[in-house]
């Protein structure tokens, strides 16, 4: 229904540059000249450049990218508001767009006038809209104060308005522009099961987003843009998978320009603990003014073939290997190693629960900690360590502080047998721990479960095989 | 929801002039509702915030009139022969005069008022000059009851073929309509084109004769022999006060040109939107 085709797009950075520009372009328009689109003058700049894809009945698309992207000005071409330079758009069938919610709205007069007016602007015939008009009200929860002018409306009963009426105008193809970002919960639920609707019946739906979620669970297909190009086009889920995953590598990869070596990037939160511990050492005079006495000269982290590696398989093993030198014996030594997503602890692997290790470490040496099947979700992840000496007392021989990072990749998940809509993105987005769990139904308590829903892990995610009879 | 099977391309519009004329045909058929709901809406944002309402429509009108009156009562303007009593004679000029006025002055301000929704929504524009129309006919029928009441305070006889004052009147509002239309590209894009209308149009009421006779002498009669504006206005008084016009044969070939002319600002006008809505940012 839509066929996007090496659609490119320039604007001008410059105000008076733009109106020249302007008046250029449309003189020569008035003379039946094609205007050199491919070319760019001085202060110009491609906001979308070579776009392609095309949406058919029953698909739902989502722009996705950052701000200035080009993702509006996609929208804008494909409704017509604006022409592209390259390419060819083509649309079949009547297209409803909604760029701005409440654009034509007149503060003076009331919701009712505004309706009918909105709704000629979109195209909709008189008797039309006075049969729409109860169901438009209801959907926007607004009966009330149907005669209220519009000024007296907060920001989201407009929007809610707005979004009643262009839904209601049944279209064949419908581009929204981040308009689900308004509205309470309940609201932007509604719009959903109207979306979801008309997905249902046939009709094909373009959406900018910033919300993973609403990609994944509503769409079928997605464009990234980035500086008006396709960085991906695809399914939405592989594009979700591709957006996440460098949004990741580009934090590591910030991580590690910021910091040098194995020490990636102190937060802000470390930063301040090691500055007070600064202080702190600075007035004891007693302990010795230089490094910790434990040094720390590696970490690493190993898969579970004992590769060193920076990403690991959703649910596979680590190993943390630590290299330490000692110029003087440190005795019973304890280890404590904190896993850390956005600076929150999300777990911690500790020898002060787990018990001390050898009577005496002393020189050089190596410290590995092994987690089977890693209950962590597909993120960065940051490990702090720690070392006590817990000889007479317990004392502290290596400060609290970052000394790796690795990424938790969604690689395998496919294998899973996981079946909830949002699967992909809650791994992502959601919680960093992930508990394997068992659902049961029963018809009565006691009795024979009616369905079982389990993950199913595949073998090469963990060292052991997985008992399993989900379904 | 207009758009129906529609291909967006940057070839220039003018090469397929079977597919531009169709689109501007259909445009105008799909705007009618659309116009009348602005215009409704227009009026009803003008006067639901004014006590006085309709009396703004006549004001300023009234204003130029008596001032004309005074200066020609005082001798300071020398009107000429007017057959009739001034008064008369000047408010059947101003009126007629003001709806060319406000046809050139209404497509620049349609289109800055909808500067907000022009890069949100894609309506039929044609329906925002169309409303604008409806608005300057509305504001003319308000001052037609100013020469009906100046009409028979004066006891002035009006002749049968005064309803032939529709064609000298029509003449004015597609005349200002057409180089209104025309200037939105240039003064959508550069504000000096509506600075530069204002001044003119201050100046365009004193070298065509509304308030006067035409001068047989002195640099005046040749501006006012120039000014296309001058048999319109000319035969739209002619013919109410005295039922006939010399200058009428005029009037019809103007009244042709700006025919002609309007459908030449309107290509003009559907070819630059998008040009204009571009830099109209968001």
């Amino acid at each position: 229904m839509v066929e996007v085709e090496g659609v490119s797009k320039k604007f001008c950075r410059r105000l008076r540059h733009s109106l020249v520009y302007g008046m250029k372009d449309f003189a020569r328009e008035m003379t039946g000249r094609s205007h050199q689109g491919n070319i760019l003058r001085p202060n110009e700049f491609w906001a979308v450049r070579d776009l392609s894809f095309s949406v058919r009945r029953g698909e739902t698309l989502a722009l996705v990218g950052r701000n200035g992207a080009g993702k509006s000005t996609t929208l804008k071409m494909l409704n017509g508001l604006l022409r592209p330079d390259l390419g060819r758009i083509t649309v079949k069938g009547r297209v409803q767009a909604m760029l701005e919610l409440g654009a034509g709205f007149s503060p003076v007069l009331s919701a009712r006038e505004n309706v009918y007016i909105n709704a000629a602007m979109l195209g909709m015939p008189r008797a039309d809209i006075d049969k729409a008009l109860p169901e438009i009200m209801e959907f926007a929860g607004l009966e009330d104060v149907l005669e209220t002018p519009l000024q007296n409306f907060s920001s989201g009963m407009k929007a809610r308005l707005a979004f009643a009426v262009a839904t209601q105008l049944d279209p064949d193809v419908l581009l929204l522009d981040e308009v689900l970002a308004v509205g309470d919960l309940a609201f932007q639920e509604k719009c959903m099961r109207r979306m979801e609707a008309f997905r249902r019946r046939n009709k094909a739906v373009i959406f900018i987003t910033h919300n993973l979620y609403q990609v994944e669970s509503m769409c079928t297909s997605a464009v990234w843009l980035e500086e008006g190009q396709v960085v991906t086009y695809g399914r939405s889920i592989d594009v979700v998978r591709e957006y996440l995953d460098t949004q990741e590598r580009r934090t590591i990869a910030e991580a590690k320009a910021e910091g040098s070596g194995y020490q990636p990037r102190a937060a802000a939160a470390e930063r301040a603990y090691l500055r007070v511990r600064e202080e702190e050492r600075a007035k004891k005079v007693v302990e010795p003014p230089s490094a910790d006495p434990l040094q720390i000269r590696a970490v690493e982290i190993l898969d579970r073939e004992g590769q060193p590696c920076e990403e690991l398989p959703f649910r596979s093993d680590i190993t943390v290997r630590i290299h330490y030198e000692t110029p003087n014996p440190i005795l019973r030594p304890l280890f404590e190693l904190s896993f850390l997503n956005d600076d929150r602890d999300v777990f911690t692997a500790t020898m002060l629960i787990d018990g001390a290790g050898p009577e005496q470490i002393e020189g050089r040496g190596v410290v590995e900690c092994r987690i089977d099947r890693l209950p962590l979700t597909p993120k960065v992840y940051r490990i702090m360590l720690w070392a006590f000496q817990s000889g007479h007392a317990l004392t502290e021989v290596a400060t609290r502080r970052t000394v790796a990072s690795f990424r938790v990749t969604d690689e395998g998940v496919d294998s899973v047998s996981m079946r909830g809509p949002l699967a992909l993105t809650v791994l992502r987005q959601g919680p960093a721990v992930y508990v394997p769990r068992v659902w049961n139904f029963y018809d009565q308590p006691g009795g024979e479960p009616v369905a079982t829903v389990e993950a199913q892990f595949a073998e090469t995610t963990s060292s052991g095989a997985e008992r399993g009879s989900g379904r | 929801m207009r758009v129906t099977n529609a291909v967006y391309s940057p070839d220039p519009q003018l090469r397929t002039p079977g597919r531009l004329v169709r689109g501007m045909i259909r445009d105008l058929l799909a705007s009618r509702e659309l116009a009348w709901r602005l215009f409704a809406r227009n009026i009803a944002a003008q006067y639901r915030q004014s006590a006085l309402g309709y009396v703004w429509a006549v004001a300023p009108l009234l204003l130029t009139s008596s001032i004309f009156i005074l200066l020609n009562s005082a001798g300071l303007l020398q009107a000429g022969e007017t057959r009739v009593p001034y008064p008369v004679y000047v408010i059947i000029g101003t009126v007629s005069f003001a709806l060319f006025l406000d046809a050139l002055n209404m497509p620049l301000g349609a289109i800055a008022a909808a500067r907000g929704t022009l890069p949100k929504i894609n309506f039929p524009h044609e329906a925002l000059l169309l409303a604008g129309m409806a608005h300057i006919l509305l504001n003319f029928v308000v001052k037609t009851t100013l020469i009906i009441g100046v009409l028979v305070m004066f006891r002035v006889p009006v002749a049968l073929t005064a309803v032939l004052v529709v064609i000298p009147l029509a003449g004015l509002l597609l005349a200002g309509l057409a180089i209104g239309i025309f200037l939105v590209p240039i003064g959508t894009l550069f504000q000096d084109v509506g600075y530069t209308l204002g001044l003119v149009a201050s100046g365009l009421v004193f070298v065509t004769p509304a308030a006067y006779m035409p001068p047989r002498v002195g640099l005046l009669s040749v501006i006012t022999a120039w000014n296309p504006l001058t048999p319109l206005v000319m035969t739209a008084r002619d013919l109410i006060l005295h039922g006939s016009s010399p200058y009428m044969p005029t009037t019809l070939v103007l009244v042709g040109v700006s025919i002609l002319a309007l459908f030449m600002s309107w290509v003009a006008f559907r070819l630059a939107m998008p040009f204009l809505i571009e830099r109209m940012g968001t």
